[in-house]
């Protein structure tokens, strides 16, 4: 547990597994910064004949955003071979059968993948045009479901509005409540900004409902990967991420591997504490990723 | 234990009480509806000649609040007025804490100007296009201030959070209210905004409103001649009104016309919310014979 890997154990730890699961934020990139030997690594372990999943949680973007990213940056995916949360979200609300109209907290990434697979849906940006006070604002019977999502434009009437649908319940009773990721802050350069679990703690408060989170620490991605890959053994599976609370977590929910990375959100401070204490702690970490390569 | 308020005992509870704070929303109106006997009661009040304060997490200054009051028929002044924004900028004064960054309506930074004390808004670090890392942060910010805005944007936290990842930088909010009634319904308070924040920077907020007793602290400073025993508090809200009464080690009445049910209080375990008396409505304070 906790194993610190430098380059003598490179080959060890490429042998051990046969698909790896890449995060993106603070292990490729954080922002426009990219982090040392993630572009080779990537590149080195698809030549090498390893199945390379990309698995991020930022529900602002698509796969074919996603997608496009990475080609720039000289990484070359297949759509299907990116878990983004957006994606697993639609993925979800297909498979508890959702018909009903959803109001969603937030914009791009998961509205087009809403529009793209035929969902009703309103955004809190749209009822916020209508100009009418939290007060005044009429609730929408037929929603049943609440979305709320990564919005930089997000403001207090929008968080408001969504407080307001789940409190107070539909006819048909309580609304659902997902959440396609709930990532604390996602870094930027050297800095972060606010992810959407601050504005899930903002209405936490205000009306005690905590979402269903779609993507990770979630093991559902990995569901969706073990149908596509029925012969994949977990403990093959490498996730090669950065924060305890999503990756890690994710690793032990699905019972895969995990690599932590210290180019992003978690030092070497951390993780030597979680061992003392007895806390959650990556099965390997390495400073950055030269080290496999 | 805590006693429901019969009739007689009211008039001799009043006879004894030279000094009354009271609570305002669900105390002497609801929303836009006016409380019956509120207006009454507090004139009965002052033609006693009893103090009166009026003790509001409400962050509007204390000449908005005065006005507010005014404007619904009671005979006020600006100094019988304690708003969150007021306790703060008093607190700032005290600890010698005079350069802010605040997150709030138009009525804290009234007060911060009441005070001298210089301060900055979030909204004037938001760069546009959006970049963090370009903002630059002014080092002569000492603190961040919290209080209820009416509107905030997602910019607005990731600045105030920005200034937050610096440990010297200390961190203060008005008061944690969860949501602020409106009508039938309730929108998040303060203390949604106080959550986000939290969560991100992964630091506790010091709340300087109710239930946290700065706002007695300072009266007593302004008026020596206010003793304990001689003080009441009346609210509507267990862990703001009636935890404030109790922390100040005053006597507590806590009215069943707001956000509290009589169960409520029966059920109550936790010794800090429990109030010393209860009844129905400020209705019960006028004396028929009056």
């Amino acid at each position: 547990m906790a194993q610190l890997i430098t380059k003598k154990d490179s080959q060890t730890i490429l042998d051990s597994f046969d698909m790896f699961l890449f995060d993106l934020s603070g292990v490729v990139w954080s922002g426009n910064k990219m982090h040392p030997g993630a572009v080779e690594l990537i590149q080195k372990l698809q030549k090498m004949g390893k199945k390379v999943l990309v698995a991020t949680n930022n529900s602002s973007e698509t796969q074919i955003n996603i997608q496009e990213k990475l080609a720039k940056k000289e990484m070359n995916f297949d759509i299907e071979d990116i878990y983004c949360s957006t994606n697993a979200t639609i993925d979800y609300l297909k498979k508890i059968n959702y018909q009903d109209k959803i109001f969603v907290l937030g914009q791009k990434g998961i509205t087009e993948e809403l529009e793209k697979n035929g969902f009703n849906f309103i955004t809190a940006q749209e009822v916020e045009q209508q100009n009418l006070s939290l007060e005044d604002v009429d609730l929408d019977d037929e929603i049943g479901c609440v979305i709320i999502g990564t919005d930089q434009n997000l403001n207090y009437y929008q968080i408001g509005l969504t407080c307001l649908y789940l409190a107070f319940p539909s006819k048909k009773g309580p609304r659902l409540y997902i959440a396609p990721n709930a990532d604390r802050v996602y870094p930027v350069g050297d800095r972060t900004i606010p992810g959407p679990g601050t504005f899930i703690a903002a209405c936490q408060t205000t009306t005690r409902r905590y979402p269903t989170i779609v993507a990770k620490p979630d093991p559902f991605i990995f569901q969706l990967i073990q149908k596509r890959f029925p012969d994949i053994l977990p403990h093959r599976v490498c996730i090669v991420g950065d924060q305890f609370d999503t990756d890690i977590l994710f690793a032990q929910n699905s019972g895969i591997r995990s690599l932590c990375v210290l180019t992003g959100l978690t030092s070497e401070s951390m993780i030597l504490e979680n061992v003392k204490s007895g806390s959650i702690v990556p099965d390997f970490y390495c400073e950055d990723l030269t080290c496999l390569l | 234990m805590t006693t429901k308020l019969n009739l007689d005992f009211i008039s001799s509870l009043i006879e004894k009480t030279k000094t009354f704070l009271f609570d305002c929303d669900g105390v002497l109106w609801l929303g836009k509806h006016q409380i019956d006997g509120a207006l009454e009661t507090i004139a009965m009040l002052q033609k006693m000649e009893k103090r009166l304060f009026f003790i509001s997490n409400n962050a509007l200054s204390r000449r908005m609040y005065c006005e507010k009051m005014r404007e619904r028929g009671f005979d006020v002044s600006v100094e019988q007025m304690i708003s969150s924004g007021f306790t703060a900028s008093q607190y700032f004064k005290q600890n010698k804490i005079d350069n802010i960054l605040c997150l709030s309506g138009p009525g804290v930074p009234e007060e911060l100007k009441n005070q001298g004390i210089s301060f900055r808004r979030a909204e004037e670090f938001v760069n546009q296009p959006f970049d963090i890392n370009k903002i630059e942060i002014d080092p002569k910010i000492q603190a961040v201030l919290l209080a209820k805005a009416d509107y905030y944007t997602y910019y607005d936290i990731a600045v105030i959070s920005l200034y937050l990842s610096n440990p010297k930088v200390l961190f203060f909010a008005t008061n944690n209210d969860p949501t602020f009634p409106i009508g039938s319904r309730f929108i998040p308070g303060c203390g949604s905004m106080v959550s986000a924040v939290e969560f991100a920077t992964q630091r506790k907020a010091t709340i300087l409103g109710k239930p946290q007793i700065h706002g007695f602290t300072q009266l007593k400073q302004r008026h020596p001649e206010i003793q304990k025993e001689e003080t009441l508090m009346i609210g509507d809200r267990l862990d703001t009104d009636i935890q404030f009464g109790n922390s100040c080690g005053i006597q507590t009445i806590c009215l069943l016309s707001g956000v509290t049910s009589e169960e409520e209080i029966i059920q109550c375990k936790n010794p800090e919310l429990i109030p010393t008396y209860y009844t129905e409505t400020i209705k019960d304070f006028l004396d028929e014979k009056n």
